[in-house]
């Protein structure tokens, strides 16, 4: 895994200390030209990992990695499924059958045979898998060697003790995509912990660590005593906690923390990726 | 161990279980929804005890507290089941669909002496508490009007059967998106004395209002004016921005940050004159298990704190304060004109 993966939340408006930058910054990239421009700048620099949601975009975006191999010959993407606010908002209004309908394969044969069995019999596990493969649909062809769960789906089942589905998405993303399972999460101690009573060992777990204790739970005293255990392969993010920490304190903070293999930024200017994986370099040795 | 138990297992409801199922002061003795489908998913990937009826969960497991997060224009019935056999509760926003019955349950609930919580969670949200202080300590002197907005794109495309467009399922984006900036409002400035030009529009719905425009006038000379609008389809999801106009300045704050500008330096708040900047990075400390918020594992401890230690006073988010905001949604109401 590279040291450094960016990421794709500035390019649709997430932006965690202001909304109104969010949005600014969703009408920069409404164009998808504009993301490939930030991108294709990072590729030069050699951060060839792009970790992404599955928002409907983002096929845009693998349209155009497809459509030129030899450009991106050892691009990779790591895929964050599922994409939250789609779910959630079909659960509000159509329910969860409805919902299932609406996502589940549309080929009317499909649903009958895999699809309208598991739902019919209550496989739950088949139901997840038939989902996963709707999300990954658009990343055919790519090199996905990692594919997280997102966050609120993390800390949602790990507070619930789902241990079949984190399990079965484990042994799913292995062996149907051939890919590392990842999990985003706010809470790194204790799913670090539960994820071993599943038997996952050294799990791919990507999570906020920064110097201020933003999205810390458990704290900060906590997350660098798992850290330093080297118990599983850790990528920080929110490093910069959305820009309240000044990226030499910043970087220098999750540099020098040995158990961090990788660190997932978001950037939306090239001087600002210049200077990041600057950085990183300077204070990783 | 407090014996707790969630009824309604939506997308609150959920996530709710899944907080409470990892706060080690509490047990969870059984959880109830309407979704058969749902409860099977549950019975074989949890330990939960599932039952698709609440009456039967509060005989058979006789919770000491419950979450209701069941669908709005349930919530009086099932409530007032629980009040009768002194179960301390935590009912999701808003309290009822009708002010009246937010009142009975008010009543209900002081006069037997049960815990009781709403979850307005806007008033665990790190940068709108600090307004409330920021507000105590009058840093912008005499405050004369506020704007308030709340917008998102929780309903974009025409819906004949969603309950969002049916008013008496609690539908229209007054009792959903309106309620959590109403109580907000209530949270600052207490409630109005008069609403006038009230206006709702419907966008998207059939029955019900997808976007409101009303004026509030308060006691002490204070005004404000409301835009609420759930079919804002540039908007990632809901948001609130509240703008205080006072004699000293200014304060403009969200979910994220409080922007504050005052006219001299202040140097109890350590503010410059001019324009001073808060971040929820800076505001807001870790809690203990993270999902989807820390609001929404505060509002949680806070309501296990109270179901341990039983007090009467200060509570921030109770029936009282929530049956304010009903309050204010029936008086918008009675005065809007349909536009």
């Amino acid at each position: 895994m590279d040291r450094l993966l960016i990421g794709d939340n500035q390019f649709f408006g997430v932006n965690h200390t202001s909304d109104e930058k969010g949005r600014q910054n969703a009408i920069r990239f409404s164009d998808t030209r504009e993301i490939m421009k930030v991108l294709d700048y990072a590729y030069e620099l050699g951060i060839t990992t792009f970790v992404c949601s599955t928002h409907s975009r983002i096929s845009e975006i693998c349209d155009i990695i497809r459509a030129n191999p030899a450009k991106y010959v050892d691009y990779k993407v790591y895929p964050t499924i599922p994409d939250v606010h789609k779910y959630a908002n079909a659960l509000g209004d159509l329910g969860i059958i409805g919902t299932l309908r609406e996502y589940l394969p549309s080929n009317p044969l499909a649903f009958l045979t895999k699809g309208g069995l598991a739902v019919a019999t209550k496989d739950f596990i088949s139901i997840m898998e038939m989902l996963i493969d709707v999300e990954m649909k658009m990343f055919r062809g790519i090199d996905t060697r990692a594919i997280f769960m997102q966050n609120n789906i993390t800390d949602l089942l790990l507070g619930l003790g789902m241990k079949d589905v984190f399990v079965g998405f484990s042994n799913y993303i292995r062996t149907k995509y051939n890919a590392a399972p990842g999990f985003m999460s706010m809470n790194l101690p204790r799913l670090l912990s539960y994820l071993r009573e599943c038997a996952i060992e050294y799990p791919v777990i990507c999570s906020s660590i920064n110097r201020i204790e933003f999205r810390m739970s458990g704290g900060k005293e906590l997350y660098e005593k798992v850290i330093a255990e080297e118990k599983c392969k850790c990528i920080a993010m929110q490093v910069l906690a959305a820009g309240a920490i000044r990226p030499e304190e910043a970087f220098e903070y999750v540099c020098k923390q040995k158990g961090i293999a990788s660190i997932l930024f978001g950037s939306s200017s090239c001087a600002n990726i210049q200077n990041t994986k600057a950085l990183v370099e300077r204070y990783s040795i | 161990m407090i014996r707790t138990s969630v009824i309604g297992l939506g997308k609150m409801g959920i996530t709710h279980l899944s907080i409470l199922n990892a706060n080690p002061e509490v047990t969870i003795v059984g959880v109830c929804d309407k979704s058969g489908f749902l409860l099977d998913a549950l019975k074989k990937t949890t330990s939960f005890i599932c039952y698709d009826n609440y009456e039967e969960l509060v005989e058979k497991q006789k919770p000491q507290c419950a979450v209701i997060s069941t669908p709005t224009d349930t919530h009086h019935a099932i409530t007032k089941h629980l009040l009768d056999r002194n179960v301390d509760v935590f009912v999701e926003k808003p309290l009822a669909v009708k002010y009246d019955d937010a009142l009975e349950l008010t009543v209900l609930a002081d006069k037997r002496g049960i815990q009781n919580q709403v979850g307005y969670h806007n008033r665990f949200v790190s940068t709108f508490s600090y307004v409330k202080q920021l507000l105590e300590d009058e840093v912008i002197g005499n405050v004369f009007h506020f704007y308030a907005e709340v917008n998102g794109p929780a309903f974009v495309k025409e819906s004949r059967t969603s309950w969002r467009s049916k008013t008496t399922e609690g539908g229209g984006c007054l009792l959903d998106y309106g309620s959590h900036l109403i109580n907000l409002i209530n949270y600052y400035f207490g409630v109005p004395t008069t609403i006038i030009g009230s206006i709702k529009k419907k966008i998207f719905s059939v029955d019900s209002e997808d976007a409101v425009f009303s004026n509030l006038l308060f006691n002490n000379n204070i005004t404000g004016s409301l835009s609420i609008n759930w079919s804002e389809q540039t908007y990632r999801r809901m948001s609130i921005v509240i703008t205080i106009l006072g004699k000293k300045g200014k304060i403009i704050v969200d979910s994220q940050e409080c922007k504050i500008f005052v006219n001299k330096e202040d140097r109890r708040q350590l503010f410059k004159k001019g324009w001073n900047f808060k971040y929820i990075t800076e505001l807001t400390k870790p809690v203990d298990f993270f999902v989807r918020g820390e609001e929404y594992t505060r509002e949680l401890s806070y309501f296990v704190g109270r179901v341990n230690s039983k007090p009467i006073e200060n509570n921030i988010n109770s029936f009282e304060n929530s049956t304010k905001t009903s309050l204010v949604i029936d008086m918008i109401l009675k005065d809007a004109i349909w536009s």
